[in-house]
């Protein structure tokens, strides 16, 4: 369980740039984060991996405070896919050396080649989840690879070691409408399998009706309402629009 | 071409392959555009010298070589990684300071003449010598960049942001490429000093430009994005460059005299480079 506490993030002088009371966000839910620009979406994001300190109040996973995690906890535990599918991977590497290097995140480098038998049938095993062919490319360079295969791969690998929070920020907005839909499916997927804490932030409002069991909606650098039922897309443009009148 | 320049060039262009693979690390594998080179490779056959000089055997005269090379590493990544002075200027400022470094090696000579020390020459043909430390260094280099550790080095090359978001520490690993870098090119510096028989202070003038002429070449020649496999071939890049300078050069056959390698050397790389961006910018319009 992931509780924000009393959180207030102020850049200026001013309004604050991030308030709210109490957040508690469960393991094995996709929660979806909208609103407009600038309402504070991302600060709330950087304030749950821990790259925002606050100035009041405190983020704690599991009762243990995220401010007191060393580098490698953090990085172990947080996981981000972002929205440009070039950011998520390295694109001169190939898929292999890409997976072999996300295999090893939170762990102790050593001199070890990273070609290993065992490493290329797990790698093509998780590959396979996306029914994308990836599995078969393995020595292809990302590089080659289409927007939707990269965002793809930069899920796989981020929740290669399994994190506990995954934070995806507009992971869908640069795929194209067919991509989109199978990328969010995998997100659906593996928030399910691997039991995360999966926190989204999207503008594709069809996407937080139909993928998120819990959509909340900022404004202002507050939580103005959080929906937990089912919802339609039209519903919450409604909502969105009645905070922008 | 004579059988003798013929064999000079392959000597040269094995220590200058060794050269390469400093400034590629640097530049290619962590995109650290650092010209500190110059002036470490003048360290590394300072320090060379005053070793044999002193009685040192000549291969631990290499060994301090090296070792020089790779504390001269530190300075252009304490610069910018710390004070946050911009690459280029770091190792401009480094490459300054280890002038005055060099001549308080020497004991304020610009250059050492080794007249009776014993080199790692005598031991056997130099060209098959340069060739095993040629080699041995290579294939540890390259099989070094592809083992985990290998890997995250690569990657704050590639995507600095997403390797910090996989907890690789930037800092600490630029200390450790930069060390390496310069290890390898004050191990260059120690070998030019023991095959020529003399250190200079300014002999590492346009190092920088050598190992780069030799990069650009070998991407030219062998057309690979795999990082291990280019830094296994540098060593081709480094010799063909220097058997071109040599014909060149060889009988004034073109009219081409000593004083003009910098001009050649300069007019290669941007040919080289021009290349690149017409042939690419001519695809583009012929799609």
């Amino acid at each position: 369980m992931l509780i924000l506490n009393d959180i207030c993030v102020q850049f200026q002088q001013g309004k604050p740039s991030l308030e709210l009371d109490k957040l508690c966000i469960k393991e094995g839910y996709c929660t979806a984060i909208i609103g407009t620009n600038g309402a504070g979406k991302s600060t709330l994001f950087n304030v749950i991996s821990g790259d925002l300190s606050p100035q009041r109040g405190s983020v704690a996973l599991n009762e243990k405070e995220i401010s007191t995690f060393s580098s490698k906890q953090k990085s172990k535990t947080f996981s981000t896919v972002v929205q440009d599918p070039r950011q998520g991977t390295f694109e001169n590497l190939s898929i292999f050396e890409n997976m072999a290097f996300a295999a090893a995140r939170g762990e102790r480098s050593n001199i070890k080649s990273i070609f290993k038998k065992f490493q290329k049938r797990l790698f093509a095993e998780k590959l396979s989840i996306l029914g994308m062919g990836l599995e078969d490319r393995l020595n292809a360079r990302v590089g080659s690879l289409s927007g939707g295969q990269r965002q793809a791969l930069s899920l796989i690998m981020a929740t290669l070691q399994t994190p506990k929070v995954l934070l995806l920020d507009e992971p869908t907005a640069a795929l194209d409408p067919a991509m989109a839909i199978r990328v969010m499916d995998i997100v659906q997927k593996l928030t399910k399998e691997l039991n995360l804490i999966t926190l989204m932030i999207t503008h594709n409002l069809e996407h937080a009706a139909h993928y998120a069991e819990d959509i909340l909606v900022m404004n202002a650098g507050i939580i103005e309402k959080r929906i937990t039922k089912k919802v339609s897309a039209l519903d919450l443009a409604a909502s969105l629009h009645q905070l922008a009148a | 071409m004579s059988a003798a320049l013929l064999s000079s060039s392959l000597e040269l262009g094995l220590i200058y392959g060794l050269v390469a693979i400093g400034v590629y690390l640097s530049f290619r594998v962590i995109d650290f555009c650092d010209l500190a080179a110059d002036g470490s490779i003048a360290t590394g056959a300072c320090v060379c010298a005053v070793a044999l000089k002193a009685g040192w055997g000549p291969i631990a005269a290499l060994m301090a070589s090296t070792l020089s090379g790779a504390i001269c590493g530190i300075i252009p990544a304490f610069l910018n990684q710390q004070l946050k002075i911009s690459q280029l200027l770091s190792g401009i400022l480094t490459a300054f300071i280890l002038y005055s470094i060099n001549l308080k090696i020497t004991g304020g000579l610009p250059n050492i003449a080794l007249l009776d020390e014993a080199s790692i020459f005598e031991r056997g043909s130099p060209l098959l010598i340069l060739g095993i430390i040629y080699s041995g260094v290579a294939l540890i280099l390259a099989y070094l960049l592809i083992t985990r550790w290998g890997l995250r080095l690569r990657s704050i090359g590639q995507n600095p942001k997403l390797a910090t978001r996989y907890g690789v520490r930037r800092a600490s690993m630029v200390f450790i490429a930069l060390s390496l870098s310069h290890a390898v090119i004050g191990l260059s510096g120690g070998l030019l000093c023991q095959l020529q028989g003399f250190a200079d202070v300014s002999m590492g003038i346009g190092t920088v430009i050598l190992g780069l002429v030799a990069i650009v070449l070998t991407e030219a020649l062998i057309r690979t994005k795999n990082m291990a496999l280019t830094l296994l071939c540098l060593g081709v890049g480094a010799i063909l460059f220097r058997i071109l300078i040599a014909v060149a050069l060889t009988g004034d056959r073109f009219g081409i005299q000593a004083s003009d390698l910098n001009l050649i050397t300069g007019v290669m790389i941007i040919a080289l480079l021009g290349f690149k961006t017409l042939k690419s910018k001519f695809s583009e319009k012929s799609c």
